[in-house]
């Protein structure tokens, strides 16, 4: 055998042989005062005793109870058989008591009414009744006491066991209880007055009164304001010392032929004042019980209206503000230390990025630990605080051990801090709002003996709750204040761009409408008209450079759209570009600027003719438009597979911050009121471009001039629908 | 005075098809035209030559706009010389109110407008 079984079995061999010893003293005293039938004593406290050392102990004790019994019996003169049946009987009274008392779920505090009951019922009304039956059937088979003797026999023993444990059964479970009982100075000396009292008007009644008195019947009945008191102001403890402290006198003095119970013989008046006893032990009993679950009721109903109140403190921190982040802060130094010496919010992001957003500490230390902390926001999946957000429920380590530590945060750095703070138990709640997670509430205790309790749960889910819908208005606000100021924005920008279209429109309207009308006013007076053939064409160009413009706007709508379709086809990309180069021959000239075009031969490929003139031609247009009259130079080589397009202009340049806005819609690089033109050239071109599987850039210095770059893939790629 | 007599009509945009078109509206009506690409070389052929009949001005033109040159016109020998103001944004015409302009025509420009203008200078 172990040691430590060893110690064990040692250690219940003594508490039995204290039991025995116990049992036989109290059975003594018990069978000296006159038994009926010789056995039945009509005060037995070795029944409480062994109903208490059971309960209290466990039921292999239950030797102790034998031995007693049989030992005592023996000593009474009971026959072998008998002494053995009456020991069997005495120790099953006290084993069934425990097992029913289980089974009825008995709470030994009786702090509520339905356990007095039960106790009443099983201690003062059954197991009794099965011991007393036992005994009196060994005692009359063995014919020990007469036939005639066997009902009043049963009746003393059903009395005297019951009577037994009523009033010692809850005195010993009650002052066995491991529990501080600290009283104030004012209590103390309450308490002495109430038993002092008690004492007083206990021996008044039953030791002070001469028998056969006139008002004898009634005196009794004095005791119990001193009762009640006691049971009213100390609780259980009060009503069952109170109770005993009444029967030591009673009995003393109907012992003594005293008091209003002495009667002719001894078990008459031991009865009555045994009655008179256990009435008042159920009856104290009864009331202290009910004040308890008073109490408790009170108890429960203050914590949750002191949880109300500090869930609406918290609500009021919560919607205080849509700075969540402050509010959450805020809330969590109010719920510390209420529900836990530290606590943390983790917010998830829409992308799924969790941050901390909040923390507090009980002490200044475990403070810095949570500094130390916020480096570590939940991640991974064995993260508690993730476990928590991905199934949405609360979860709850009541007992932080190293080894859940080690599995749950691979980090040691994390671990070794969260080791730091000592944690005993931990709750993480998931902030769940209309079915999103959107972070965690983790709570913590340090070093600490409590436990979070249902109701602690509870308080947490709730205030998770809260803040939860709290973060969500937040969110849903910013977004609503977001997407109303890109609104915004889009409708600025739309209306700038209206504002230059009109412009732009209007330029070459005004030329075509000015040529056509100064034509028709000549014509009709009949003038002759120079060089028509010219105005004519002026008129004509106006109307194109209004088509090109008017392209671009559907353009555009198009790419927009969505329906930017490329229909390639075989081509020679030098020989498209010296077409285009010499359609700007002219105006490059007209502005000052010599274009040259150098080639290294024919390059075929697939494209689509008319998109990648466009893309040409708006490349050569900015070349002329920006040059400031410098020499403007087109080159077409094929680079890695690629066809490469470069022009470089010498003109006014790009500012570095520009250089990649000029590809966005709407942007142009210089103030839109001094170059003609949308600002969409640049961005169709990026469009038409990357649908060709190519790319467009820029090197540039501002009054150093701009070399764009085409890139197209000599394989193009199936066309691409645009995606913008 | 009619349109087609007079002195000289000074064009000033930065737009050269509005220039020509302007230029080509007014030389078929006998009316002499100089052509100016934005306010510094108007500034500069008005400083060079004898006073036009009118000036008709773009607004929104570059380097030099209609604005910067209203004001660099005062102090000048010319500053009364009449300027007509060409532009296309309505809103402009009524700022352009606060200038001494001769008049005012919105573009496009009607024929009509134009050379009713002419007739009163």
């Amino acid at each position: 055998m172990p040691p430590r079984e060893e110690s064990e079995a040692v250690r219940d061999a003594v508490k039995i042989a204290a039991l025995a010893a116990l049992y036989l003293l109290a059975a003594r005293l018990g069978l000296s005062l006159e038994p009926v039938g010789g056995f039945a004593s009509l005060a037995w406290p070795p029944a409480g005793i062994a109903l208490f050392a059971l309960h209290r102990f466990g039921l292999k004790l239950w030797p102790g109870v034998f031995i007693g019994a049989l030992t005592a019996n023996v000593l009474a003169g009971a026959p072998g058989p008998s002494a053995l049946g009456i020991g069997c009987g005495n120790t099953l009274e006290a084993a069934a008591g425990v097992l029913l008392l289980r089974w009825a779920e008995f709470d030994d505090r009786f702090s509520r009414v339905r356990d007095v009951g039960v106790f009443v019922v099983v201690g003062g009304l059954t197991c009794n009744a099965l011991a007393a039956t036992i005994g009196v059937a060994t005692l009359s088979a063995g014919g020990v006491i007469a036939p005639g003797a066997v009902d009043a026999t049963w009746g003393a023993w059903w009395l005297g066991d019951g009577l037994g444990v009523l009033t010692v059964t809850p005195l010993l479970m009650l002052w066995s209880r491991r529990e501080a009982w600290r009283f104030s100075p004012e209590r103390a000396a309450e308490a002495a007055i109430v038993f002092a009292f008690l004492a007083a008007l206990a021996l008044t009644v039953f030791v002070g009164g001469h028998r056969g008195s006139p008002a004898g019947p009634l005196r009794p009945f004095l005791i119990f304001p001193a009762l009640y008191w006691a049971s009213l102001r100390f609780s259980q403890k009060g009503a069952t010392s109170a109770t005993f402290l009444l029967s030591l006198i009673a009995l003393g003095g109907t012992l003594n032929g005293l008091g209003p119970f002495a009667a002719s013989s001894l078990p008459t008046g031991l009865s009555t004042t045994q009655v008179f006893i256990g009435v008042s032990a159920v009856t104290a009993l009864m009331l202290a019980a009910a004040i308890a679950e008073r109490d408790e009721a009170r108890a429960a109903l203050e914590a949750r209206l002191e949880s109300s109140r500090f869930l609406a403190r918290a609500s009021a921190l919560l919607s205080s503000s849509l700075d969540y982040e402050a509010t959450l802060q805020a809330v969590a130094t109010l719920v510390v230390p209420r529900l836990g010496d530290i606590c943390m919010v983790d917010v998830r992001d829409a992308d799924g990025a969790v941050r901390r957003v909040a923390d507090a500490a009980a002490t200044r230390d475990q403070a810095e630990v949570l500094r130390e902390l916020r480096r570590f926001p939940p991640a991974g999946p064995t993260h508690p605080a993730v476990v928590a957000m991905e199934t949405g429920k609360t979860l709850h380590l009541p007992a932080l051990t190293e080894e859940l530590i080690r599995r749950a945060v691979p980090d040691d750095a994390l671990a070794a801090l969260i080791r730091g703070l000592e944690p005993s138990a931990v709750l993480i709640v998931p902030l769940v709002s209309h079915g999103r997670t959107l972070g965690a509430l983790t709570l913590g205790l340090a070093r600490s003996r409590r436990q979070f309790r249902a109701d602690d749960l509870a308080l947490a889910e709730e205030l998770a709750g809260r803040a939860a819908v709290a973060i969500d208005h937040a969110l849903t606000y910013r977004a609503q204040v977001r997407a109303s100021a890109e609104a915004g924005e889009a409708l600025k920008v739309r209306e700038d761009f209206l504002a230059v279209a009109g412009h732009e429109l209007k330029t070459p309207l005004t030329s075509l409408l000015l040529q056509v009308q100064g034509l028709q006013r000549a014509l009709g007076r009949g003038a002759q008209v120079d060089n028509l053939g010219e105005r004519l064409e002026r008129a004509a160009g106006a109307g194109l450079r209004l088509e090109v413009l008017i392209d671009q706007l559907l353009d555009v709508s198009r790419i927009t759209a969505g329906r930017l379709q490329l229909e390639p086809e075989a081509l020679d990309l030098e020989q498209l570009l010296r077409e285009v180069a010499e359609r700007f021959h002219e105006q490059a000239q007209r502005a000052g600027s010599a274009l040259h075009v150098a080639t290294r031969g024919p390059l075929p490929g697939r494209w689509d003719r008319l998109r990648l003139e466009q893309v040409l031609s708006n490349l050569l247009g900015n070349a002329v438009k920006y040059g400031e009259g410098k020499p403007i130079d087109v080159e077409l080589s094929e680079e890695a597979g690629a066809a490469c397009v470069r022009v470089v202009d010498r003109g006014i340049g790009i500012e570095p911050a520009m250089q990649q806005r000029i590809f966005e819609r709407f942007e142009r690089a210089v103030g839109s009121r001094e170059f003609g033109g949308f600002g969409l050239g640049l961005w169709i071109a990026r469009q038409i471009v990357e649908a060709s599987g190519g790319t467009i850039s820029v090197e540039s210095a501002p009054g150093r001039g701009s070399t764009f770059t085409l890139r197209l893939p000599l394989e193009p790629r199936e066309a691409l629908h645009v995606v913008h | 005075m009619s349109s087609t007599e007079g002195g000289v009509v000074l064009v000033v945009d930065d737009d050269a098809d509005i220039r020509d078109a302007l230029c080509d509206v007014l030389q078929l009506e006998g009316v002499p035209v100089a052509l100016a690409r934005d306010g510094a070389e108007a500034l500069q052929w008005l400083r060079t030559h004898p006073a036009p009949r009118l000036v008709l001005l773009d607004w929104n033109m570059g380097p030099m706009n209609g604005q910067q040159f209203m004001r660099a016109l005062a102090g000048e020998s010319f500053e009364k010389v009449p300027v007509v103001l060409l532009t296309a944004d309505a809103r402009v015409q009524e700022v352009a109110r606060a200038h001494a302009f001769a008049g005012a025509l919105k573009k496009p420009v009607k024929l009509d407008e134009l050379f009713a203008l002419l007739d009163r200078h």
